[in-house]
């Protein structure tokens, strides 16, 4: 059960962001915060909307942390929207923690971002080599939207694990525009 | 040398250009200005935790720092080792926040913070006892903001170690004192 009470005073600003994106039990937690929550929307809104990584690429990085970090609130919000970028349920099997990558039948750019997502979330690190091959594969902005995905989800992994967020029964995350 | 390259700041956008004259023209700034498209919204949130006074200095520095030093990020252990001493933290105390498990030697709440944030930081999640611990030190709005601070330096300390910006000579991050 979500270990704090949901926040009911938010800002005018904050509660349109939050209805825009579904009213979601990991906002309402969140909204505490205040001005940094408020912070914190519009760099999503950022990483969602931004059309520089692809929707199945960012949905593929974004479920694969997920698994790795061990947040099942991040697998049962995103995988709705990784299945309606394409991903069917043999990816979405690879995908798990304990699941093969090279079973998914992704692209040779699909895998490599997986491989470097995985080292990047259980070493906290990538190798020269890795690194390398990912940049021949895409370019550097590409590359660092990638990074920067890894960075947010797997942050926000960190925010829900602590918080306990129930998975919504009746709300589901919709994009923001 | 960076793994990834930096932008020149003179080719940064006018956002980007204003919010490195504010915050300081750091090598991980102009490597995160490689994506444009999410840099703003990135730096939009940056600010409004900085700008935020619901921690003093000292205990947001102590946080970052413990983090940097639990994720083996140089870069941000090279930038706020420097920005903890100036917020007050000692060389003692700045050593303990490189040890393995407890950080020796803090009072309250600075000791149940950082237990909270060590613990978050290793095994991804907290117990109920440490998560309340923390509830009652900080109340709803402190405690959600601390999950955005380390949600930010968790994640920030992957994308650095993945590209290994070069450590910045002389410029440190400009934060409210």
């Amino acid at each position: 059960m979500t270990r704090i009470a949901y926040c009911t005073s938010m800002s005018d600003e904050v509660r349109d962001m939050v209805a825009e994106r579904g009213n979601l039990n990991v906002y309402r937690a969140l909204a505490h915060a205040g001005p940094p929550f408020a912070g914190w929307l519009l760099a999503g809104r950022a990483a969602l909307t931004s059309e520089v990584v692809p929707v199945r690429l960012r949905e593929l990085v974004i479920v694969r942390v997920g698994h790795l970090m061990g947040c099942a609130y991040e697998l049962a919000q995103h995988t709705p929207v990784a299945e309606r970028s394409g991903l069917g349920p043999r990816q979405l099997d690879a995908l798990a923690a304990d699941g093969r990558l090279t079973d998914g039948g992704f692209t040779p750019t699909e895998l490599t971002m997986l491989e470097m997502t995985t080292e990047l979330v259980t070493t906290a690190s990538v190798t020269p080599g890795l690194l390398d091959r990912a940049r021949e594969l895409l370019d550097d902005e590409q590359l660092l939207e990638v990074l920067m995905i890894i960075n947010r989800w797997s942050g926000l992994a960190l925010m829900i694990n602590a918080l306990d967020v129930d998975i919504d029964t009746d709300h589901h995350f919709s994009l923001p525009h | 040398m960076s793994r990834i390259p930096l932008t020149p700041v003179e080719s940064v956008t006018p956002t980007a250009r204003d919010f490195m004259r504010r915050r300081g023209e750091l090598n991980v700034f102009r490597l995160l200005a490689g994506a444009p498209k999410v840099f703003d919204g990135w730096t939009t949130m940056v600010d409004a935790q900085l700008d935020s006074h619901t921690f003093s200095p000292r205990l947001r520095e102590l946080v970052i720092l413990r983090i940097a030093h639990l994720r083996h990020c140089a870069y941000e252990i090279a930038q706020h080792t420097d920005l903890a001493r100036d917020a007050g933290v000692s060389d003692a105390e700045i050593s303990a926040l490189s040890v393995e498990g407890p950080v020796p030697g803090l009072a309250e709440p600075e000791s149940t913070v950082l237990a909270f944030v060590g613990e978050l930081c290793v095994t991804g999640t907290v117990t109920q006892a440490t998560f309340s611990a923390a509830r009652a030190v900080l109340g709803e709005a402190a405690l959600t903001e601390l999950l955005l601070l380390v949600s930010l330096y968790y994640g920030l300390a992957l994308v650095l170690n993945a590209a290994e910006p070069g450590i910045d000579d002389h410029v440190r991050l400009v934060t409210p004192s």
